[in-house]
C-alpha cells in the first residue's frame, strides 16, 4: 500500500505563503480538501503533481520523492484541474487516443463505460463539449488510466446534482477495494457531507484543520436565539451575527454553555462551520 | 519520448505548419535563391508556440505521466522533425532543380545570386541556421512560456535568416563550395556533414537551456 506524504511544504510567491503544509493521502481514503479562494487548494495539488517547484519541503510517494520518480508516480496518480478544455479543435476520440497510450492501466472498457454514463460523445470536438461535459470527459481520462491516487481540483464545479451525485457514487466504489485514495478540493460542502472521510482545511497558507469529518463535525457546536442571553458568552463563540435583536453563532464543543429558554443549541453544520472559520476575524 | 513525439505530431501540427513545410519546395521556383526554401518554412514554424498557448498544450502535457523536462525535449524533437522534413523537401526539389533546369554557364557573381544551383553547402549551412535558431527559440521560449511569445519567435528568425544569407554569401564567395570537382565535392559534403552535428549539437543545447529554465516554472 503506497501513500502520498507532504512535508512540511512551503511556496513562497509575492502576493501569497504557502506554509508548513503537511499531511498524508492514504489509501481507501476520500479526502476533502477545502478552504476559500485564494487559501493555497490549487497551489498545494500543483507542488504535488510537480507543475509549481516548491520553495521548500517535499512530496513523497511510497518513501520516495515524487522529484525521482516521476514519471512512475504520475502513472499512480492522476491530476485533474478544473474542466478538460485543451486543444478544443480536437475531438474527444482524438484527444484520448492520444492520452490512453501513455497509461499502462488503461481500461477501454471502463472508459466507454464512462463515456456512456456521462453522455459524453466521442466524435464531438472538445470545444463543442459544455463545461459540465468537460469536467466528466476529464474525469472519465483520469478514471480510466488506472491511477491509484486521484487528485481533483473542484471536480464537481459545473456538474448538476444528479451528475454530482453520480460522481460522489463512482468515488465511493473507487475508494472501496482499499487501493484507490481521492483528494479533492471543493466549494460544494455536501459533497464533503457525503463521501470524505477526512478533511483537510486550508486558510491563508495554512492547514488548520486536519481530521476525519465526523471530528470535525462534532467539535463545533450552533446557537440561536434572542440577544440578550449573548451576554458574557461572547467571547467564547468562534462566529456570531448579532442582527435585529436576533443572534446565531458557533462555538467549539470544548467551550459548550448550557442553552437557556428560547435558544436552540445544535450541531453545526459543516458549511457553518467554515463561515465561521473564515469569517470570525472580521465581525 | 516515442509517444511524446507522436502527440506533438498529431495535437501540436497545424495547416499553416504543414503548408509552410511544403513551401521548402520553393526551390524549383527558377532564378529564385535556393535559400528561399529553407527560410519560408520558418513562419510555419512561428505558429507552434502561440497555438500551443491557445490549446493548453503546456498544461495537457504536463498532466501526462512523463517528467517535466521531457515537455521540451518533445518539443525539440518535434521542432528537428519539421526541419528535418523542410530539408528532405528541399533536398528532393533541388535534385530537380540540379538535374533537369539548366545550370547557368559562365555565371558571374550576381547571376549566382540569381539563377544558382543549390549545393550541398547551402544544405549545411541551413541545418548550422535551424540548429542556432532551435537554441534561440527553445531557451528563450522556455524560460518564461507564458509571456515570452513574439520575442523568441522573432530573434531566432532573424537569426536564422541572417545566417542562411551569410551562408549563401560565404558559397557565393567560395567557389569550393559550390563546385562538383573532386575538391569541390569534398568541401561541399564536409560542410553538409559539419551543418548536421551542429544542427544535432545546437538543438541538443536548445533542450538543455530550454529544460534549464522550465525546470523552475511553476504551471
Amino acid at each position: 500500500m503506497k501513500t502520498l506524504e507532504v512535508r512540511n511544504l512551503f511556496k513562497h510567491y509575492e502576493k501569497f505563503d504557502l506554509k508548513n503544509v503537511s499531511f498524508e493521502i492514504k489509501p481507501g481514503k476520500i479526502i476533502g480538501f477545502i478552504g476559500r479562494n485564494g487559501a493555497g487548494k490549487t497551489t498545494t495539488l500543483k507542488c504535488i503533481y510537480n507543475l509549481a517547484k516548491p520553495t521548500s519541503g517535499e512530496v513523497l510517494y511510497d518513501s520516495k520523492p515524487i522529484i525521482d520518480v516521476e514519471a512512475d508516480y504520475k502513472q499512480e496518480a492522476a491530476m485533474l484541474i478544473g474542466e478538460m478544455n485543451y486543444y478544443g479543435t480536437k475531438t474527444v476520440k482524438s484527444l484520448t487516443n492520444v492520452t490512453k497510450k501513455f497509461y499502462k492501466d488503461w481500461d477501454e472498457d471502463l472508459y466507454h463505460r464512462y463515456l456512456e454514463t456521462f453522455n459524453i460523445d466521442e466524435n464531438k470536438q472538445i470545444k463543442a463539449l459544455s463545461t459540465g461535459m468537460k469536467v466528466k470527459y476529464g474525469l472519465a481520462l483520469a478514471l480510466s488510466r488506472g491511477a491509484k491516487i486521484l487528485l481533483l481540483d473542484e471536480p464537481t464545479s459545473g456538474l448538476d446534482p444528479v451528475s454530482r451525485d453520480e460522481l460522489l457514487d463512482i468515488f465511493l466504489d473507487l475508494v472501496s477495494d482499499k487501493e484507490h485514495s481521492i483528494l479533492f478540493s471543493t466549494h460544494v460542502i455536501s459533497d464533503l457531507e457525503k463521501c470524505a472521510d477526512d478533511i483537510i482545511y486550508i486558510k491563508k497558507g495554512e492547514i488548520i484543520v486536519n481530521e476525519s469529518v465526523s471530528t470535525f463535525e462534532s467539535a463545533y457546536l450552533h446557537y440561536e436565539g434572542p440577544s440578550e442571553i449573548l451576554g458574557k458568552n461572547a467571547s467564547k463563540f468562534i462566529f456570531y451575527r448579532d442582527r435585529l435583536g436576533k443572534f446565531e453563532g458557533i462555538m467549539k464543543k470544548k467551550d459548550e454553555i448550557d442553552a437557556e429558554e428560547g435558544v436552540e443549541k445544535r450541531k453545526a453544520s459543516m458549511e457553518e462551520i467554515m463561515v465561521a472559520f473564515e469569517r470570525g476575524e472580521q465581525e | 519520448m516515442k509517444k511524446l513525439l507522436y502527440k506533438e505530431i498529431v495535437l501540436c501540427t497545424n495547416v499553416q505548419i504543414i503548408l509552410f513545410t511544403a513551401f521548402a519546395t520553393f526551390i524549383l521556383i527558377p532564378s529564385w535563391p535556393p535559400a528561399i526554401a529553407f527560410i519560408y518554412p520558418l513562419s510555419g514554424l512561428m505558429t507552434l508556440f502561440p497555438t500551443g498557448l491557445a490549446n493548453k498544450d503546456i498544461e495537457y502535457t504536463s498532466l501526462l505521466p512523463i517528467k517535466k523536462t521531457d515537455i521540451v525535449k518533445a518539443k525539440a524533437l518535434y521542432l528537428g522533425l519539421i526541419e528535418i522534413t523542410v530539408l528532405l523537401l528541399a533536398g528532393i526539389a533541388g535534385l530537380v532543380r540540379f538535374f533537369f533546369y539548366p545550370a547557368p554557364v559562365e555565371a558571374d557573381q550576381l547571376a549566382y545570386f540569381m539563377a544558382t544551383r543549390p549545393s550541398f553547402s547551402l544544405y549545411g549551412f541551413a541545418l548550422a541556421s535551424f540548429g542556432v535558431m532551435n537554441i534561440v527559440l527553445l531557451g528563450m521560449y522556455y524560460r518564461d512560456p507564458y509571456k515570452r511569445l513574439t520575442g523568441p519567435s522573432i530573434v531566432s528568425l532573424i537569426v536564422c535568416m541572417l545566417l542562411l544569407t551569410a551562408g549563401t554569401l560565404v558559397i557565393a564567395f567560395v567557389p569550393a563550395l559550390r563546385e562538383y570537382d573532386a575538391i569541390g565535392l569534398a568541401a561541399q559534403l564536409g560542410t553538409l556533414g559539419a551543418g548536421i552535428l551542429l544542427f544535432a549539437l545546437f538543438t541538443f543545447l536548445g533542450y538543455r537551456s530550454g529544460a534549464k529554465g522550465f525546470t523552475n516554472i511553476d504551471l
